[in-house]
Formats: C-alpha cells, sequence, structure tokens
C-alpha cells in the first residue's frame, strides 16, 4: 500500500474513472454496449487480415472512389 | 499488417538503412490524414524508427503494397440526415505492445454517420487487465466528446445534446 509507484497509478486511474463517471451524471455522455462486429474503432487497435479490413474499411466509410465517381 | 504479425526490438536481426526506414515512415504519415485503415499499421511501424531491421522493413514494405492496391480509396461523405447525431467509439488492445506491454487505445467519432475524427494511440501507463485498458480508452474518448460536443453546440448555437459513446467491453 505504501508503495509510491502503485499508489501513483492507482491514484491516477480513479482520477480517469471519476472523470467519465462524472460525464455520465452531468448527462453530457450516454454509454453503450457495442458488440465487436459493430465496433467501428477495431480498426485502429489490431491488425486485421485482408477480408476483415475490407469489411471494416467498408464500414468507416473508406471506399474505392474511382468505383464510386463512375 | 497481417493478424498476429508482433514487431519488436528485434536485436539480432539484420539493420536496414535507418534513413530510408525513417523517410519511408515521413511519407506514410500523409495519407494518414485521410486513410484511418492506415493508422494503426503506420502508427506501430513509426515506433521503430531507432533501429530498424529486416523485420520492421517487411512491414513497411506491406504497408506500401497494400497502399498501392488501394490507392483510389478515399473517405465518403454521405448528405442527408440529422446534422447533429454524433457518435463516438472507443476500442483497446491490451498489452498489445511487445516492448514495453502497453495496450493500444483507438477512437472514432462520427457524425451523422460520417467519420470526422479519429486517433490510435499507444496508451502511456501500462495496464494492468483489459478492462482497464477499455476504461482508459473510454476516458480519452470522452474528453474528445466533450470538446466536440463544445464545437457542436457552439457553431449550430444550440443547447448541446448528450452523446453517445460505444464502448465493446
Amino acid at each position: 500500500m505504501n508503495n509510491p509507484v502503485f499508489h501513483g497509478m492507482s491514484k491516477h486511474i480513479d482520477l480517469k474513472y471519476h472523470f467519465i463517471r462524472e460525464c455520465i451524471e452531468r448527462g453530457q455522455i450516454v454509454v453503450k454496449r457495442v458488440g465487436t462486429e459493430e465496433q467501428k474503432a477495431d480498426v485502429l487497435t489490431k491488425p486485421m487480415s485482408a477480408i476483415k479490413l475490407s469489411v471494416m474499411c467498408h464500414m468507416i466509410g473508406v471506399r474505392n472512389l474511382s468505383v464510386c465517381q463512375a | 499488417m497481417e493478424p498476429g504479425c508482433k514487431l519488436n526490438t528485434n536485436r539480432v536481426g539484420q539493420q536496414v538503412n535507418a534513413t530510408e526506414y525513417r523517410r519511408m515512415i515521413g511519407c506514410l504519415r500523409y495519407p494518414l490524414h485521410s486513410r484511418p485503415d492506415l493508422s494503426y499499421s503506420v502508427g506501430v511501424c513509426s515506433r521503430f524508427m531507432e533501429k530498424p531491421t529486416v523485420m520492421h522493413a517487411k512491414a513497411v514494405k506491406q504497408i506500401l503494397r497494400y497502399l498501392k492496391a488501394t490507392f483510389d480509396f478515399g473517405h465518403v461523405y454521405v448528405q442527408g440526415g440529422s446534422a447533429d447525431k454524433l457518435e463516438g467509439y472507443s476500442d483497446s488492445d491490451y498489452g498489445a505492445d511487445t516492448v514495453e506491454r502497453s495496450s493500444i487505445g483507438g477512437m472514432a467519432f462520427y457524425l451523422n454517420e460520417n467519420l470526422i475524427t479519429w486517433c490510435s494511440q499507444k496508451q502511456k501507463t501500462v495496464s494492468l487487465s483489459s478492462y482497464e485498458s477499455e476504461f482508459m480508452a473510454a476516458t480519452g474518448a470522452a474528453k474528445q466528446a466533450l470538446w466536440l460536443r463544445n464545437l457542436m453546440s457552439e457553431s449550430t448555437r444550440e443547447k448541446p445534446k448528450a452523446m453517445t459513446l460505444f464502448v465493446d467491453n
């Protein structure tokens, strides 16, 4: 408990934890659960196979512009 | 990048020309402004600019190949719909960085189903559980969400509404 490193780290997380909770309490943010299939930030955090990447690209709105213009 | 591709500070691998590697990364950072699908892989590769080896050069080359094949890709913004539908997504990959064991957090914000801002970052604090890294990513997204929400209300001169944040844990 007296380990300063551990204390500093847990304190830091505590502050963050309270911040998002305050935002929810004030009604500024509504947090909802989303499944992996609809998670649009997935492509920003992990490497993906070619097929999954093309699906994700379509989902986040990155399209082939030469096809769109034709 | 291939799934399961883990880059590390490979000290035994054969070194490549560091200047050339840095130049390639520098060039790759330009398309990041319009290509969110690249931001993860380029972000990972740019962590090894100090001593790049063959392993890192291969990963960069794969990104270049992907870029060549998807040269015409870009954002599509769709017109119509309600202009004030603001949604955020946050996600994290626990312990993704093999060097420092820190997690990678990502967030994306959509205004009326159109992607407006995104970010993929290595978290500064080492988290002890996936919940913790997910939480830290969500808090980062919440900060960005508050700013965007205020910006929206400033530009539309309407009272700010509650914004939805999607978290997958």
